[in-house]
């Protein structure tokens, strides 16, 4: 075959223009520590990365819900709690009223008390929004009127919050199957006041097996919440585990193998410095040279 | 006498024809490099017998200068440049276009993640419905998804702008080469009508063929001494010296490869391709969120109200895609809830979870938004790998032409040592005729 010395020049650039490239390559994988920059570089892998990303936005948006939700969960039994304290409180006075029918006013001016901050702790709020109202967070569910009698202005919603794809979270539990359940609190502790009042033993017995009964009915709603919260770290403990396996399966893909990506700018560095130098050597002797 | 004259005569011959020789070995030192230069060849032969001695030749005939082309290889180099430039023009157009769907790094701000934001801002929303924070950036994150859906749209019409107002100065430079084309070719004509042949003028011809194939496709067909250069459609551009202009409305059906063809398939096909997608994305996102809002009701316990204005059709909808007049007005109309009272956050949660939701063509809008990102992807890597594969193709046939036509100077070296030599022997012989005929005059003059 000729061989022409054009052919030895362009061959050269070709060359070169290849060489630069891998070293271009090379070198932004190492600089930026990532497989590929951009879609063309691998489609496909570019798409799952895209779909990866994705996720991980949408478990961190599920994470923050769950934190809310917990938030909430938690404070709702902490004021639970202190209203079973009350109740007690309560029982014990009602008790003591039987016996002694003297302590009977004091007695009814204190449950008098207990029933207000009862109301109070219906009309809790959390971050500025009633949580026993259902999704009347706007407003107190719990109004007293006028002849001191309580009425429920709330709904019956659980208020959820997404923290899976299918999985939801209540956040409450509504005062209607607290307070203004099966027993209402209000009219006990109003109907307890009047029996003490009257030293009506009979109907002070009554109405304390009706608060017993409350009690219940709270501890009933702390187990219920005690569950949400239990269902609420375990989806934590799975959001968490798929956010690792995700995150290894995106370092997997998305990561450059430094280690190869070192070696193939070494190699092409190399590579450029032969190449360079065979250009060198292009056409340096020539037949004009031995001509006299 | 006659015979010494004979002799004297046929060193003569040589002595042009080396001559001749050396001049087209420097003609072809001096273009070595020149594009498209062919390299060229004295062709010589004996001359034609004399009668009166059958036996002995008169010296050397200068036949022609002949060029050494390959035509096949020519004509497949013309191809491999058209489908190049092509593809070169396309790799650059798709490359801008990646960059708009450049989703891969979690941390710049792209498309999906403006609408990923958006969908968690209903899931943040429905903690707490009746914030007006909340409310407030779900406006907000609204906003900036519509933003980035538009400036998208807006970037991928720019650019289909530019590739169509790129197409008429390119068919103005095509018309101009094939004018030049028809001009040199009519001079070929008139040069070989006298037997001479026009190496130079066809080199020139060739260059100005490939600079042409750049641009387009064209066809060159050389019978009878008419020449004919026309497109895929046999659409005469040249015919001798006469020049056909080739209109911008007939290019669609008449170029089927180099970057005037990228150009229109950039326009016609590829750009098209991403805004309909881009505008079902936006389309299907306003209906979808529409139909769980307008069933919802908003803080004063309003229903029926869209979130996103109302679109008819998919057409544009990237770029008509805005707020509804209502939510731009108060965030208090964003409907979060399924009840006409209280704050519920069930249409929050709904809308909320339509990021995941496979209700869109395709799955969820991120998948529906992925296979774009798929597609503007591969199809940059597939104009990619063809520019590399035809790149090659060039180079390859670049390096076979060089074979037959290419230049080597030590090869020119050879050769004018070889005719520097011949013609110093011829030189030497008229010499020695010259001592012979001294001898034979000395003889007379005795």
């Amino acid at each position: 075959m000729r061989v022409t010395e054009g052919m030895g020049y362009r061959n050269l650039l070709r060359d070169l223009e290849r060489v630069h490239e891998r070293l271009q390559k090379a070198q932004s994988q190492i600089s930026s520590g990532k497989k590929i920059s951009a879609p063309s570089d691998d489609p496909s892998l570019a798409s799952d990365i895209v779909r990866l990303n994705g996720e991980s936005a949408e478990s961190a948006q599920y994470q923050r819900n769950l934190q809310f939700g917990q938030s909430k969960l938690n404070f709702t039994d902490t004021v639970l709690d202190g209203l079973e304290i009350m109740v007690e409180r309560t029982i014990t006075l009602a008790q003591s009223s039987i016996s002694n029918a003297t302590a009977g006013t004091s007695g009814a001016m204190e449950v008098d008390s207990l029933r207000d901050q009862i109301i109070s702790v219906g009309n809790t709020t959390h971050l500025g929004r009633h949580i026993f109202g259902g999704s009347q967070t706007t407003t107190p569910p719990y109004v007293k009127a006028a002849d001191s009698s309580v009425s429920y202005q709330g709904n019956n919603a659980g208020m959820s919050v997404q923290v899976g794809r299918a999985v939801t979270l209540q956040t409450q539990i509504p005062g209607s199957e607290i307070f203004s359940g099966s027993i209402d609190i209000f009219s006990t502790l109003s109907d307890l006041s009047a029996a003490m009042k009257s030293g009506n033993n009979a109907g002070i017995d009554a109405q304390i097996k009706k608060l017993q009964q409350f009690s219940d009915v709270v501890s009933v709603a702390r187990t219920k919440i005690a569950g949400f919260v239990n269902m609420g770290t375990n989806v934590a403990s799975g959001l968490s585990a798929r956010d690792l396996s995700r995150a290894s399966d995106l370092k997997q893909e998305q990561d450059a193998d430094i280690a190869q990506a070192i070696s193939e700018l070494t190699m092409s560095q190399t590579a450029l410095q032969a190449t360079l130098a065979a250009g060198a050597q292009i056409s340096q002797i020539s037949l004009l040279d031995y001509l006299k | 006498m006659s015979i010494l004259n004979s002799i004297l005569n046929s060193s003569l011959t040589s002595l042009r024809a080396n001559q001749l020789a050396l001049s087209v070995a420097s003609n072809n030192i001096a273009n070595a490099n020149t594009p498209g230069y062919t390299r060229q060849r004295l062709v010589t032969s004996p001359a034609v017998l004399d009668e009166a001695f059958p036996s002995i030749g008169t010296g050397v005939d200068v036949v022609r200068v002949q060029a050494l082309r390959d035509q096949m290889v020519e004509v497949r180099l013309r191809q491999e440049t058209s489908a190049k430039s092509g593809d070169d023009t396309l790799t650059k157009t798709l490359s801008d276009i990646e960059v708009l769907f450049n989703d891969t790094d979690a941390n710049s701000p792209g498309l999906l993640q403006a609408m990923t934001n958006f969908f968690n801002s209903f899931q943040t929303l429905s903690q707490d419905p009746a914030s007006m924070n909340f409310r407030e950036e779900v406006k907000a994150n609204a906003q900036a998804l519509i933003d980035a859906l538009h400036s998208r749209d807006t970037d991928l019409r720019n650019l289909q702008n530019r590739v169509d107002q790129a197409i008429a100065p390119k068919v103005d430079q095509l018309n101009q080469l094939t004018s030049q084309i028809a001009s040199i070719s009519a001079e070929i004509k008139r040069q070989e009508v006298d037997g001479h042949a026009a190496n130079d003028l066809r080199d020139r011809r060739g260059e100005l063929v490939k600079q042409l194939s750049e641009i387009a496709d064209v066809h060159e067909l050389e019978s009878d001494g008419d020449y004919e250069l026309t497109t895929k459609d046999n659409r005469l551009l040249v015919f001798n010296g006469v020049q056909r202009k080739l209109a911008v409305s007939d290019v669609t059906s008449s170029i089927g490869n180099g970057s005037l063809k990228a150009n229109l398939d950039l326009r016609d096909n590829y750009i098209p391709k991403y805004l309909n997608a881009l505008d079902q994305v936006a389309y299907e996102l306003t209906q979808h969120v529409n139909a769980a809002h307008a069933a919802g009701y908003d803080l004063d316990g309003d229903t029926g109200n869209s979130f996103f204005a109302s679109l008819g059709s998919a057409a544009d909808a990237s770029r008509l895609i805005g707020l509804s007049s209502s939510v731009l007005a108060d965030t208090r109309n964003i409907a979060a809830s399924s009840q006409s009272t209280g704050n519920d956050n069930q249409v929050a949660m709904q809308i909320g979870n339509l990021l995941t939701n496979p209700v869109f063509t395709g799955g969820s809008i991120t998948d529906q938004y992925r296979s774009l990102i798929f597609t503007a992807g591969s199809d940059l890597s597939n104009s990619r790998s063809n520019l590399g594969e035809h790149e090659s193709m060039v180079t390859q046939l670049e390096n076979r032409r060089q074979v037959t036509s290419g230049v080597s100077v030590d090869e020119e070296a050879a050769s004018i040592l070889q005719f520097q030599r011949s013609y110093q022997a011829s030189a030497r012989l008229i010499q020695m005729v010259d001592n012979l005929l001294q001898t034979t005059l000395g003889m007379v003059g005795a």
